[in-house]
């Protein structure tokens, strides 16, 4: 009897020492506010520049020295397009805060971070929600995400469409990220 | 390989529990509330599942499991919008090991490891589940069923990532009915 009252501390202390503490992890929501409204318009403005700095979000400024990794993205918000036909909108990311002044330099230096996400013909307006958004997120756009959450959490944004002409009001835009921080 | 490392630490556990006189096998359901813990991202939801308890012997039972979990929405509110993010519905299975104490009402804490898989729109991994509790059953005389109340902390590692982890505590009621013992009680 007395060997197995051992035996249960001892498994359970192997168990988290195998696994390095995991447990002690926590979920941490994380939210950055978009200018809001911003619009893309392709004759006069074709894409939207948004510098984040992750350290002006009291919350992550509190884990960002724990993090253990990035467990969900999102951006959401309300689309609205205002003039033009069927389209889609794509963000893409840079790593610290880039200047880029055309699309096509956004395409050939940073990497494409979400969608295409699709916006009907307008005067549509389109609420993206949160599991849709957490689908059309990169691969690659997630790891320099998670590398900038856990570098200087400084990066930029670009925002544009993909049809020939688009003008697109963009309002409530939140970046969401689920951080995993633990001691 | 994680399934497969899954199944040999079930099978060593049962293997080093065989070599005892007398074995019984139960099969039992439960259900309950499976509460997400620090999960800023995930709601409380419910759990179903089945098990099969083994009693090699006398004080230690091993316990193959398959169970499934919808979770809870969350709702966060953005701006003038409230948004939603589907809860996390949790497949899995494995085997936990039981330290019971007791006569017919029976005190056990337990350990236990499976294979998880986590789904939701943008998650579909599977991944290796630790848990570890404390439950409290009864054996009814005569007939064969006992009943069960566990309470079980469980923690998910997060796929590619063995420095993190999603947790529950599950909170069970089960019932279990003996199947077969060996050697048959005269």
């Amino acid at each position: 009897m007395r060997s197995y009252r051992r035996v249960f501390p001892v498994l359970a202390l192997a168990a988290l020492v195998a696994s390095g503490c995991f447990v002690a992890t926590g979920q941490v929501l994380v939210e950055f506010g978009l200018p809001s409204p911003f619009t893309i318009d392709s004759s006069s403005d074709p894409f939207a520049r948004i510098f984040v700095d992750l350290n002006t979000i009291p919350d992550y400024e509190k884990h960002k020295d724990s993090l253990k990794g990035l467990n969900d993205f999102a951006l959401v918000g309300k689309f609205t397009n205002m003039s033009g036909p069927a389209g889609a909108l794509e963000v893409w990311v840079t790593a610290g805060s880039t200047n880029y002044t055309t699309i096509a330099e956004v395409q050939a230096n940073a990497t494409r971070l979400w969608g295409p996400g699709a916006i009907g013909a307008a005067p549509d307006v389109h609420v993206v929600s949160w599991d849709e958004s957490s689908k059309l997120f990169t691969k690659a756009g997630k790891d320099i995400l998670l590398q900038e959450a856990r570098g200087d959490g400084d990066f930029t944004l670009y925002t544009f469409g993909t049809a020939g002409t688009y003008q697109v009001k963009v309002e409530d835009g939140f970046l969401i990220l689920v951080l995993s921080a633990g001691p | 390989m994680k399934r497969l490392s899954v199944w040999i630490v079930a099978l060593a556990v049962t293997c080093w529990a065989l070599p005892a006189g007398a074995v019984s096998v139960a099969v039992g359901v439960f259900g309950g509330a499976s509460i997400p813990v620090a999960q800023e991202d995930n709601g409380t939801g419910s759990e179903l599942g089945i098990r099969v308890p083994v009693n090699v012997i006398p004080l230690v039972t091993v316990e193959p499991y398959f169970l499934k979990a919808n979770g809870g929405d969350k709702s966060e509110d953005l701006g003038s919008l409230s948004i939603t993010r589907s809860g996390i519905d949790v497949t899995g299975y494995g085997a936990n090991v039981l330290f019971s104490f007791g006569g017919p009402l029976q005190f056990y804490p337990f350990v236990g490891i499976g294979s998880h898989k986590l789904e939701r729109p943008g998650l579909d991994a599977t991944t290796t589940a630790y848990n570890a509790g404390v439950g409290v059953g009864f054996k009814a005389p005569i007939v064969k069923l006992s009943f069960h109340v566990r309470a079980e902390m469980s923690a998910v590692l997060d796929e590619g990532n063995t420095e993190s982890s999603r947790k529950w505590a599950n909170v069970t009621a089960g019932v279990s009915y003996g199947l077969l013992s060996f050697p048959p009680i005269p």
